[in-house]
């Protein structure tokens, strides 16, 4: 554990020390201008064909979308900082120093996920509190759910981390960073089809069914937010279905990385 | 137990073959060179000896473990020939990372992590990132992170490449000390002479077979220097 704590840490110092962070920041404080006019939409009256209509719904649906697309984006953060940070120390070699210790494959690439998801899940927490305390100022909404999103947003985090890292193996950075959006963008795409009901049958919808469930598990907590009619998500079978995920992705990640050779 | 095993060990890369029907052992306390010319295998027996890779053949135990197991690798110090270090990290930062990967804890881990520093003459240069030293010094720093613990198994492959005479013999001095502690040591090296005064023992390796091995009077014939008994075996 002592050395778990440490190989961890140094993944975290040296994730924290990459020319990507400076960016990172940047998209931040971006962010946060985006966040702070999504969540100022008040209760709306508009009027169909002349008759008025009364739309409640409209803060709890902007704060939704924006903190699952805040969720989504800390998600892709995951997994394109994982992309090369297990694969980065074994092609400059520092990983073979590390590895001449008593320290197994398994805990050397928990511990490189683990200091990756530390920067991805600490911009994810400055983003998603600055944004929830904006929707609970301005729209007096009940913050309880995004915790529920927020354990959602790290489970996703870790899945997509973990699949991201043990593709990275094999495949190069580039690639491996392509393949995050598109699995992101595919399965985003899926679960919105999926809960629109416009995707019925077909690829898409067997990942909506069975794939994890990145923007749905992130959604389906804070259909608090949105009249009762318009909530469709069940929140505890998406949660344990992207715990599956994660723990699959895990397993993954130390099978692959356990039975690769290591160049010396 | 012996403290290193090869028993029959192949190893194959693609259709290249690194190392044939390979039978090396050592006695705990004792020193081994393993002499070739560039290519003959004995980065590969290192790397088979550290778990970084499997045998297409046969089997290598360490401490009588399989390498694979991190127990295995308990006691064990390690110098790459190709020392690669974080640029941005501090002396200081790297070697407590390692004294606490190496089992370390609390005040053991900083007396260690000092006394070595002084004892390699990086002392000075503690709070340095390692991409400011020179390869001399990142070699010196390379020696103490492998004789933190300390040792009861060194692997040196290549261990005076980067150093300059005096670094050289300063090496040899550590590794002297280290013997004395009754560590066990396994050399990779091309240079003779470095092998010659630091090892009782030597096997000469080229194209992944072993030529030859024994004390060194049993390999060098009379007459003849280690460097001609070397292009001897090597030549055929």
């Amino acid at each position: 554990m002592n050395a778990w704590r440490a190989l961890s840490l140094d993944a975290l110092r040296d994730a924290m020390r990459r020319r990507i962070v400076p960016v990172l920041v940047a998209v931040c404080i971006l962010s946060l201008l985006a966040v702070d006019g999504c969540t100022s939409c008040a209760p709306a009256q508009i009027e169909v064909n002349g008759v008025p209509q009364q739309l409640d719904g409209l803060p709890g649906g902007m704060g939704m979308l924006t903190l699952v697309v805040l969720g989504l984006w800390v998600i892709t953060l995951a997994g394109i900082l994982c992309a090369d940070h297990l694969r980065n120390t074994l092609e400059e070699g520092y990983a073979t120093l590390a590895l001449s210790r008593p320290v197994s494959r398994t805990s050397y690439a928990f511990a490189r996920l683990a200091g990756a998801l530390g920067v991805a899940l600490s911009v994810g927490a400055v983003l998603m509190a600055a944004a929830s305390y904006l929707i609970g100022l301005r729209t007096g909404l009940p913050l309880s759910p995004v915790l529920v999103t927020a354990l959602a947003c790290t489970l996703g985090a870790i899945t997509l981390g973990a699949f991201s890292m043990c593709l990275s193996l094999h495949l190069p950075r580039l690639a491996t960073v392509l393949l995050v959006f598109a699995a992101i963008g595919t399965i985003s795409l899926s679960n919105l089809l999926g809960v629109t009901q416009y995707g019925s049958g077909g690829w898409l919808s067997a990942i909506d069914r069975i794939g994890p469930p990145l923007a749905t598990s992130l959604a389906a907590p804070l259909q608090a937010w949105l009249p009762p009619e318009w909530a469709r998500l069940e929140t505890g079978p998406l949660l344990l279905r992207l715990l599956a995920w994660s723990a699959i992705a895990l397993f993954q990640l130390g099978i692959e990385f356990r039975r690769m050779e290591i160049r010396g | 137990m012996l403290a290193v095993e090869f028993s029959g060990v192949s190893k194959r890369y693609g259709l290249r073959e690194a190392l044939s029907e390979v039978s090396l052992h050592l006695e705990p306390g004792s020193a081994l060179g393993l002499l070739g010319p560039n290519g003959a295998g004995k980065t590969t027996c290192l790397r088979l000896l550290l778990g970084f890779a499997r045998p297409t053949q046969g089997q290598v135990r360490l401490g009588g473990h399989d390498p694979r197991q991190p127990e295995s690798r308990h006691g064990l110090g390690y110098l790459p020939e190709r020392l690669s270090l974080p640029p941005q990290m501090q002396v200081r930062d790297l070697l407590l990372l390692h004294a606490q990967l190496a089992g370390l804890q609390g005040s053991e881990c900083r007396q260690q992590v000092e006394a070595l520093m002084q004892r390699m003459g990086v002392a000075e240069r503690a709070r340095d990132p390692l991409g400011n030293l020179s390869k001399g010094l990142r070699q010196r720093v390379g020696f103490a992170q492998a004789f933190l613990g300390p040792p009861r198994l060194l692997l040196l492959d290549e261990p005076t490449s980067g150093l300059d005479p005096i670094g050289i013999r300063d090496a040899r001095e550590w590794i002297g000390e280290a013997r004395e502690r009754g560590c066990t040591v396994l050399i990779s090296s091309h240079i003779l002479s470095e092998v010659e005064q630091t090892c009782d023992r030597i096997a000469i390796l080229h194209e992944g077979r072993v030529r030859a091995e024994g004390s060194v009077s049993e390999v060098v014939g009379e007459d003849e220097s280690l460097e001609d008994a070397f292009v001897r075996w090597v030549r055929g």
